[in-house]
């Protein structure tokens, strides 16, 4: 992990093990909901859910700052606590945990690489306790939005070339065959893509057991694509947990500065009234030349 | 307590290429079926015994995977 741009904000099953009774280390496992938890889990861990816990379901928005508080305070975390955050799902839902995280000025975040999948395949131990911790004080910085796009952004994005988009769903959702991933409830009204955006999908960046791939094999992904943190770039896909996933992989692996994670993703501009869409493969990527063979 | 006895199958159901995983945590038995080219986790299940634990993801997968709708489109090049 030594050589990607932000090699401390991983650890690995080892890393986890050693700092099982480390005080100042919380262990989260975040997921949709709590299910895979409930059947085994890190010691010491606690539970978040997306759902209940980490979005207002109302305002369909990131909770606000009073309710982040609170969230992190009752799990005895300070601003000072090293919070590593796992989960099923291939970490989806703990990225998403990490960039919210951010948003609120967390200093200290980090994700066990491979996730728990990768903790049950090594056959790792498990405990069914849950933890209660002390209960403190927390107090979040103000919201940092420059990690996250709004609908404006990616307007002039299309319209302007402002940033380059990055679309990490699955090869089905972005041609518009699929509204959503097989399986999942269609929540979009139409099939497609942004204009111009590039199709990166998020399980390019993974290995088989869930570990993120060497930088540079991250780094021939993405300037495969025409993404070289040359230009800003906003990473989405349908409701923001994979494009969280990607955003990660790009700001702290690959060490691109201007990344943004737009959370309205497909179910916002898939839904807009008037906004245009493409459907297919992507085009050819400006001034790179294809090789045969 | 650990996870263990892990079985993984790929198959193909309602026309999407899944994998099907199963192994035992406890005296549980717990499978998932995934979807190979988006990586969601379709359906999970839990219970005693192995055999009955995967088909009862299966049938979930297949309930919810009858209700994704394919597009015909025309695969040219946009952009």
């Amino acid at each position: 992990m030594s050589n990607y741009a932000h090699p401390e904000v991983l650890v690995s099953s080892e890393w986890v093990l050693a700092h099982l009774d480390d005080s100042n280390v919380r262990l989260i496992e975040v997921d949709v909901e709590n299910n895979a938890y409930e059947q085994g889990h890190i010691a010491g861990a606690i539970a978040w859910s997306w759902q209940r816990q980490l979005s207002d379901q109302v305002r369909r928005d990131v909770i606000p700052q009073e309710q982040f508080e609170q969230l992190l305070g009752s799990a005895g975390i300070s601003p000072e606590t090293t919070v590593v955050l796992y989960g099923d799902n291939n970490n989806w839902f703990a990225a998403w945990a990490f960039w919210q995280l951010k948003i609120y000025g967390h200093k200290d975040v980090r994700l066990l690489n491979g996730g728990r999948k990768k903790w049950l395949q090594e056959g790792r131990p498990l405990t069914l306790d849950v933890p209660i911790y002390e209960p403190r004080r927390y107090q979040a910085q103000k919201p940092d939005y420059s990690i996250r796009a709004f609908l404006p952004e990616v307007q002039r994005a299309v319209s302007g070339g402002s940033a380059e988009l990055v679309d990490v769903r699955s090869p089905q959702e972005y041609t518009g065959e699929i509204l959503a991933p097989p399986g999942l409830p269609e929540t979009a009204q139409r099939g497609g893509h942004i204009p111009g955006a590039r199709s990166i999908p998020w399980g390019n960046a993974a290995n088989e057991d869930g570990t993120f791939k060497t930088l540079e094999e991250l780094k021939a992904i993405y300037d495969a694509e025409g993404i070289d943190g040359t230009r800003p770039v906003i990473a989405y896909c349908r409701i923001g947990e994979r494009s969280s996933y990607s955003w990660f992989v790009l700001k702290y692996l690959l060490g691109y500065n201007n990344v943004v994670n737009y959370d309205g993703s497909w179910t916002e501009w898939g839904n807009l009234v008037g906004a245009p869409i493409e459907r297919g493969v992507a085009a050819p990527v400006r001034g790179l030349v294809a090789h045969a063979g | 307590m650990r996870a263990e006895d892990f079985r993984k199958q790929p198959l193909e159901l309602e026309g999407w290429a899944v994998h099907v995983t199963s192994y035992r945590i406890g005296g549980h038995y717990l499978a998932e079926v995934e979807a190979l080219d988006s990586g969601v986790t379709i359906a999970r299940a839990t219970g005693e015994a192995r055999v009955t634990v995967e088909e009862d993801a299966i049938q979930k997968a297949l309930q919810r995977l009858r209700r994704t709708r394919r597009v015909d489109l025309d695969l040219t090049v946009g952009g």
